[in-house]
C-alpha cells in the first residue's frame, strides 16, 4: 500500500498535479465532484425505480438515459480521483475512510456485473417482468444505493481525518 | 513548507495555493535552509507541531497570506 502510494506520488501524474499551477487541484477537484454528481444522480433515479418507485414509467425508459450517464460519471470520477490521490498519495496511508471507500466502490461495481447476468435485467426491454424478477432487481437496486452512498460518504470524510 | 526551531520540525500550513502565490510566496522564492519568522496560530493539540500561517517574514520581506487578519 505505502509503496504504491509513494510510486503514485512520484509518478509524472503526481508531479504534474503539484507543479502545473495553483488552480490545478481545485479544477480537478471540481471535475471529480461533477463526475460523482453525474454518477450518483443517475444511479439514484435508477435504483429508486428498481426499488419500486415510479412503477408507471417502464424500466427500459429509465435505464436508457441513466446507464450512459452513470458510466460517464464513473469514468470522470475515477480519472479525476486518481489525479487527486496522486497529488499527495502518501498522506492518505492509514486513512480509515480510504479503506471504506474503495471496497464500497468495488462492491458497487461487482453489483453491476451481477445485475448484468440476471435474466430479468436482460429481458427488461422485451417483456414485462414477474414479481419475483422485480424483487431480484429491487435487491440489486438497494445494494447499489448502499454501496454508492457509503463510497461518497467515506470519500467526503477522507479530508477530515 | 517545514521549519526547524530548537531542533523541532514544524509543519507550516500556508493559505490555499492561489492566495499564497498572490502574496508573492511562490515555490523556490525562499531558499531551503533560510532563516524565517512565521506568524500564525499553532495547532490546538500541543503534541502537534503545526502552525496555520498568517505571515512569513524572510530577509525583512513579509509575505502576508492573510492581509485581512491582524
Amino acid at each position: 500500500m505505502s509503496e504504491f502510494m509513494a510510486w503514485l506520488q512520484n509518478s509524472a501524474l503526481g508531479h504534474a498535479m503539484r507543479e502545473s499551477g495553483v488552480w490545478t487541484y481545485a479544477i480537478v477537484n471540481l471535475t471529480h465532484i461533477l463526475g460523482v454528481a453525474t454518477l450518483f444522480g443517475s444511479v439514484l433515479v435508477l435504483d429508486l425505480r428498481l426499488l419500486g418507485v415510479w412503477r408507471h414509467i417502464t424500466l427500459a425508459a429509465v435505464t436508457e438515459p441513466a446507464i450512459p450517464l452513470a458510466a460517464s460519471g464513473f469514468f470522470i470520477a475515477v480519472t479525476s480521483g486518481v489525479c487527486l490521490l496522486a497529488t499527495k498519495a502518501t498522506d492518505y496511508i492509514g486513512n480509515p475512510f480510504l479503506y471504506i471507500k474503495f471496497p464500497a466502490i468495488g462492491l458497487g461495481l461487482l453489483n453491476v456485473v451481477l445485475l448484468n447476468f440476471l435474466p430479468a435485467w436482460k429481458e427488461r426491454k422485451v417483456r414485462n417482468l414477474t414479481s419475483r424478477e422485480q424483487l431480484q432487481l429491487a435487491v440489486a437496486g438497494g445494494v447499489s444505493l448502499l454501496c454508492w452512498l457509503t463510497a461518497i460518504a467515506a470519500g467526503r470524510m477522507i479530508g477530515y481525518w | 513548507m517545514k521549519v526547524r526551531s530548537n531542533g523541532q520540525v514544524w509543519d507550516i500550513t500556508l493559505a490555499p495555493p492561489p492566495r499564497t502565490e498572490a502574496a508573492g510566496l511562490k515555490e523556490g522564492v525562499i531558499p531551503v535552509g533560510a532563516q524565517v519568522t512565521i506568524q500564525g496560530h499553532r495547532n490546538l493539540d500541543p503534541k502537534k507541531f503545526e502552525i496555520k500561517t498568517e505571515r512569513v517574514i524572510w530577509k525583512g520581506r513579509t509575505y502576508n497570506v492573510y492581509p485581512d487578519r491582524k
